[in-house]
């Protein structure tokens, strides 16, 4: 019993404990992340455009691209697709497109959800040049890089819907 | 009991959408014996004369790409609160439901934390658990004029027991910063859908599920892991969930900023989008609803459907059989549980003559239901043109939805009428 007892009381001491923060109890339950599981997965980008990765890219660079990987679902110039058309798809700030194109393109086959190509920022920051082309909202050798991809603003603020 | 309702009418309207034959059920009947009773004592079936089902809900921007938005729930053969797993609606996105392997799928929890974590299934079941009955509904979910059933209109609601973590439990376990206030999070799904929400929201009774009516959850509802936020429009609970950032700000998704927050600008310079939350009090019949058909002629009929809001528990629900002049309280039906479905019956005496049957929810904090006019003087809008595509942009919709009834008994969607 005196034994019971004093495993009980070291549960108590050491094996839960209040958190830091004053949170409450602790199971312990789940392992750190590491920082590279992390990194694979955190891409989504906060609305001032604070952590979208470094890199630049062109609508020329990002036609070619297009054509490789992404017309024969979104269509010649993105329109007439079986995959949803790019234009007058963008809503508020390019940065989403970025982002779409970043976490989600292109689809992947695998039935879990992964993609088989993962872009790199250069890729995204092309592909992303080329959409706001189609759409009026750069020139085909406009530069497009972290610094200026926040301040692109849609032309017709009504054509929101 | 007799039979009042005539649904053959409905089910061959339902086939002939899906664009599929009812073959594989029929078959199953008319297998041997044995198979079928191998099969009703593995995993039991229905019998083969109970034949509901779901219809898809087609979204133009994905037919041409071979996929549909989701599947709508057959509310007009509802009964209780809890919808079968097979028959809860589905919305995805336009992409098939990811395929997982329990023993491969992580949670991340990150960001404005102590310590940044990683749990898997089996974690998660250690973890302490919680089960609550509510219901999920897709802000689009809404009465249409075009829609003659009460299936295409409002099959985007369902009502399931879910089981899971709280999302508090694993805020703590993480330890978050006091200066964040908001979580993001985020699907496995090909379209790795993300939604902001309140810390506020998160730490209150925002669930973290893995079980759905006894089982777990089915892929097209998010297995293994979905969010769960009670009360709020559906698109809050995210599905195959993998990852939950703690931020201190909303960080407008690509999905939140493209559908899923209200602009109100058009007649104004505001053009800051903003987020909806909870779902309005809202209620609609059942049965007799649209293409149903009352086939005794004059008499005795149960009025029957569901109720529930964002805002509480279901107080009452008036059912209305003279399009609207006289409200009558109905039998609340099982439990009222918080945020749920509510089912209410009214027994009504049809005297043979044209009507509309109509119903409207009051909630625990007295909120009632609005009628179409109602509803489109608060969105500033033409009550003949809801929903509008201005009004649509806003998602919720909670006003009332009357069935007429004809002189032959035939029931028909008159919200355009009333």
């Amino acid at each position: 019993m005196r034994v019971r007892l004093a495993a009980f009381t070291l549960l108590v001491l050491f094996g839960w404990h209040l958190s830091a923060s004053g949170q409450g109890l602790q199971y312990e339950i789940g392992r750190s992340a590491t920082q590279e599981e992390i990194s694979d997965w955190d891409k989504t980008l906060d609305p001032a455009g604070k952590e979208i990765p470094e890199g630049k890219g062109t609508a020329v660079q990002g036609k070619i691209m297009y054509q490789e990987s992404c017309e024969s679902c979104h269509g010649e110039n993105g329109i007439n697709g079986s995959a949803p058309e790019l234009t007058g798809y963008l809503r508020i700030y390019p940065i989403h497109t970025w982002d779409k194109i970043y976490r989600t393109m292109p689809l992947g086959t695998s039935g879990a959800g992964e993609r088989d190509i993962k872009l790199s920022p250069d890729e995204t920051y092309s592909l992303t040049a080329y959409i706001l082309y189609l759409n009026g909202m750069a020139a085909e050798n406009d530069i497009l890089h972290k610094q200026n991809l926040p301040a692109v603003r849609i032309p017709d603020p009504d054509f929101i819907r | 009991m007799k039979n009042l309702l005539d649904r053959r009418r409905f089910l061959t309207h339902g086939t002939a959408m899906m664009g599929i034959t009812l073959g594989s059920i029929k078959a199953a009947g008319a297998q041997t014996s044995n198979e079928s009773s191998n099969d009703v004592l593995a995993y039991g079936g229905r019998s083969r004369f109970v034949t509901s089902q779901r219809i898809a809900d087609i979204d133009e921007t994905h037919r041409a790409f071979g996929r549909h938005e989701g599947m709508l729930t057959p509310l007009q053969d509802s009964m209780g609160i809890i919808t079968p797993n097979s028959l809860h609606f589905a919305t995805m996105q336009g992409y098939y439901p990811p395929d997982i392997n329990p023993d491969d799928h992580k949670l991340i929890i990150h960001g404005m934390v102590d310590r940044s974590l990683v749990f898997t299934m089996d974690d998660l079941l250690r973890l302490p658990s919680v089960s609550r009955i509510h219901y999920l509904e897709c802000q689009a979910n809404r009465p249409e004029v075009m829609e003659p059933t009460v299936q295409g209109s409002h099959g985007k609601t369902s009502c399931a027991e879910w089981t899971g973590v709280l999302m508090s439990t694993l805020l703590q376990e993480a330890g978050y910063d006091a200066n964040a206030k908001w979580v993001i999070y985020e699907g496995a799904e090909p379209g790795k859908m993300v939604k902001s929400l309140p810390m506020k929201k998160a730490l209150d009774d925002v669930m973290i599920a893995y079980g759905q009516n006894g089982e777990p959850i089915r892929p097209q509802n998010g297995y293994p892991l979905r969010v769960l936020v009670p009360g709020f429009e559906a698109l809050y609970s995210i599905k195959w969930l993998r990852r939950i950032k703690v931020v201190d700000r909303p960080y407008m998704g690509y999905q939140e900023i493209r559908q899923y927050t209200v602009r109100p600008g058009r007649q104004s310079d505001e053009r800051t989008p903003f987020y909806n939350y909870e779902n309005g009090p809202k209620s609609v019949i059942t049965s007799p609803s649209g293409e149903q058909q009352l086939m005794s002629g004059p008499g005795y009929y149960r009025i029957t459907g569901l109720a529930w809001s964002g805002g509480g528990a279901v107080k009452k629900v008036e059912v209305s059989t003279d399009a609207g002049k006289i409200w009558r309280q109905a039998d609340i039906e099982g439990p009222q549980h918080k945020m749920a479905h509510t089912r209410f019956n009214s027994i009504w005496k049809w005297n043979g003559e044209p009507t509309h049957i109509m119903a409207r929810c009051i909630d625990e904090q007295n909120q009632v239901q609005p009628s179409r006019h109602q509803f489109a003087r608060y969105w500033g809008v033409d009550p003949d043109k809801l929903p509008t595509r201005e009004q649509r942009g806003s998602g919720h919709h909670n006003s009332i939805q009357p069935w007429g009834i004809r002189e032959n008994g035939s029931v028909y969607n008159s919200y355009a009428i009333i």
